[in-house]
């Protein structure tokens, strides 16, 4: 991994069309301005990251208990219940 | 056409119906081709079976029966990778995990899956409203006046 250090205000450039800067460094907080292209996705790493873990578990929720299933439903979502 | 699903077994399903992921699920960008089956007779649950894999399927509900107020946040470009710009075109879903007692059943508020009923595309985005979890809780814990019902 390429290491650099930058102050607050500076950037660096990855390519021709990425540039990431550090707008503001609060204790153990750094804001990062991050300019790319519209078609480039950019999440936060550790969301993208939950909600892939959480489809390798729904996708693979073989051994549901089909019978149990129908059971619950219509069983009062809860929602409903606290309105 | 003919499909396997590892949940329901061998059914016809119409290819018209199938629903594109582009760029696939989070964590499968392989299995593109999708179709929603229902599973269990009145069920607000939904199968959502890949076509080319028995095995690969996510069940899924309507997030606005539990929870009312929830909205996903779809960027300008979602939208054009829908081909759509009418939000009123789209439904959006979440996957269910099902642990070993389903009650316990969780949503994914993060990852909703937003499907384009009429162009048949689909993508599962990142809801970064922060209020979301992954592991939302749709029943509530007390399951004995959920019996009750």
């Amino acid at each position: 991994m390429l290491v650099l250090t930058r102050k607050p205000g500076e950037s660096v450039t990855i390519g021709d069309d990425i540039k990431i800067t550090v707008i503001d460094v609060k204790g153990r907080q750094v804001r990062i301005g991050i300019s790319a292209p519209r078609e480039m996705t950019i999440h936060r790493e550790e969301i993208y990251a939950k909600i892939h873990e959480e489809n390798l578990k729904a996708a693979f929720a073989k051994a549901v208990d089909m019978e149990k299933l129908a059971e619950i439903f219509p069983a009062k979502p809860s929602g409903e219940s606290e309105k | 056409m003919k499909i396997v699903s590892g949940k329901i077994g061998e059914i016809e399903i119409d290819p018209a119906k199938i629903i594109t992921f582009a760029d696939g699920v989070i964590g499968f960008p392989d299995f593109k081709r999708y179709v929603e089956l229902e599973f269990l007779e009145n069920s607000p649950l939904k199968l959502l079976q890949a076509v080319d894999s028995s095995d690969l399927g996510f069940i899924m509900i309507n997030p606005l029966i539990f929870e009312p107020d929830y909205v996903a946040d779809v960027t300008i470009d979602e939208l054009k990778s829908l081909n759509t710009d009418k939000p009123e075109e789209l439904v959006t879903m979440v996957f269910v995990t099902i642990p070993e007692d389903p009650y316990e059943m969780t949503a994914n508020l993060q990852g909703p899956v937003i499907i384009n009923l009429n162009s048949r595309l689909a993508v599962q985005i990142v809801n970064h409203n922060q209020k979301y979890s992954t592991k939302h809780r749709i029943l509530k814990a007390d399951r004995q006046a959920s019996n009750a019902q």
